[in-house]
């Protein structure tokens, strides 16, 4: 064993760090090339379309039982009104036949 | 230097080297997952910037045409109810004029009476048009008040529910008090009480 073998050892031991390097550049580029899918495919136009169209879809549903709740309303006020109407008529019909104008 | 030394250096140089190697590799690994992260969060901040106005608009849209559209319903269902009241007080006042109820007599004469006192000061001949089955109790009526324009009465049929319409001769001067009339004129400010009563809470 010679001083040489250990500059030949250490010229190993730098080629092996280098390779680590490339891998490492790699793994960088890779991960670049990713990010840049994950941008292009969360941004796109058809990807923020379909959020959008099925967000829609979900709040016509709210809207369906917020008018959904309006029709219940009504009907309870008709239910409830519709036992009022010969009171009313009264008050009408009283009012007509008062001779104060 | 002994092969012993020399072999312990070389195996220095590779401890060395695989360290250096395996943090230079961690350090990519952790670089690279931080880029995809730092990219998946700008994606997801994108995203929604451009989402989340969209969606305000379309909640605001369609939420508000609900809303809009509930509201119309009941105001409709409010302007329907109040309109059969009134239907019916029509059906009830025709009972009344039909059947010369005491409260409807009451009403007739009181607006005969009020006719003639407002144009006692009439030259002219004067014209009270009321319905056919009216007019034996308005005669009647004029015959026991005392009006100076009394013997210048002429009465004349109209298709009306009740009530009357006192006309001078000419035109000129016209007294309307049927119960069409009074119905119509009486409408706008029974509204909001006959609602009251519709719609009261409790009961």
């Amino acid at each position: 064993m010679s001083f040489t073998s250990l500059l030949v050892e250490e010229k190993k031991a730098s080629l092996h760090i280098q390779e680590a390097r490339r891998k490492a550049q790699e793994m960088i580029e890779k991960a670049k090339a990713e990010a840049e899918k994950i941008m292009k495919s969360m941004t796109s136009e058809e990807r923020i379309r379909k959020l959008l169209e099925e967000y829609e879809k979900e709040v016509r549903r709210e809207a369906d039982r917020i008018l959904e709740e309006y029709r219940r309303r009504a009907e309870d006020l008709r239910s409830k009104a519709l036992g009022r109407i010969e009171e009313a008529a009264e008050l009408i019909r009283e009012e007509v036949l008062s001779h104060e104008l | 230097m002994s092969s012993d030394q020399i072999q312990a250096l070389k195996e220095e140089i590779w401890r060395r080297a695989r360290e250096k190697a395996y943090k230079i590799l961690r350090d990519a690994e952790a670089e690279a997952r931080r880029i995809v992260d730092d990219a998946r969060k700008r994606a997801e901040d994108s995203l929604k910037s451009k989402v989340e106005p969209e969606k305000l608009i379309i909640r605001r849209r369609v939420l508000g045409r609900a809303i809009s559209e509930g509201r119309r319903l009941l105001i409709l269902t409010k302007n329907e109810l109040v309109e059969k009241a009134f239907q019916k007080a029509i059906e009830k006042l025709r009972e009344d004029a039909d059947s010369k109820s005491e409260a409807y007599r009451s009403f007739l004469f009181k607006v005969l009476d009020k006719a003639l006192n407002l144009l006692s000061d009439s030259d002219e001949n004067l014209v009270i048009y009321a319905n056919r089955s009216d007019i034996p109790f308005l005669r009647e009526r004029v015959k026991q008040i005392s009006s100076p324009v009394a013997d210048r009465i002429r009465f004349e049929e109209a298709e009306i529910m009740g009530g009357i319409i006192v006309s001078e001769a000419d035109g000129r001067r016209i007294y309307y008090e049927t119960l069409e009339g009074r119905i119509e004129a009486l409408k706008p400010i029974l509204r909001e009480r006959v609602a009251a009563i519709l719609f009261r809470e409790g009961d």
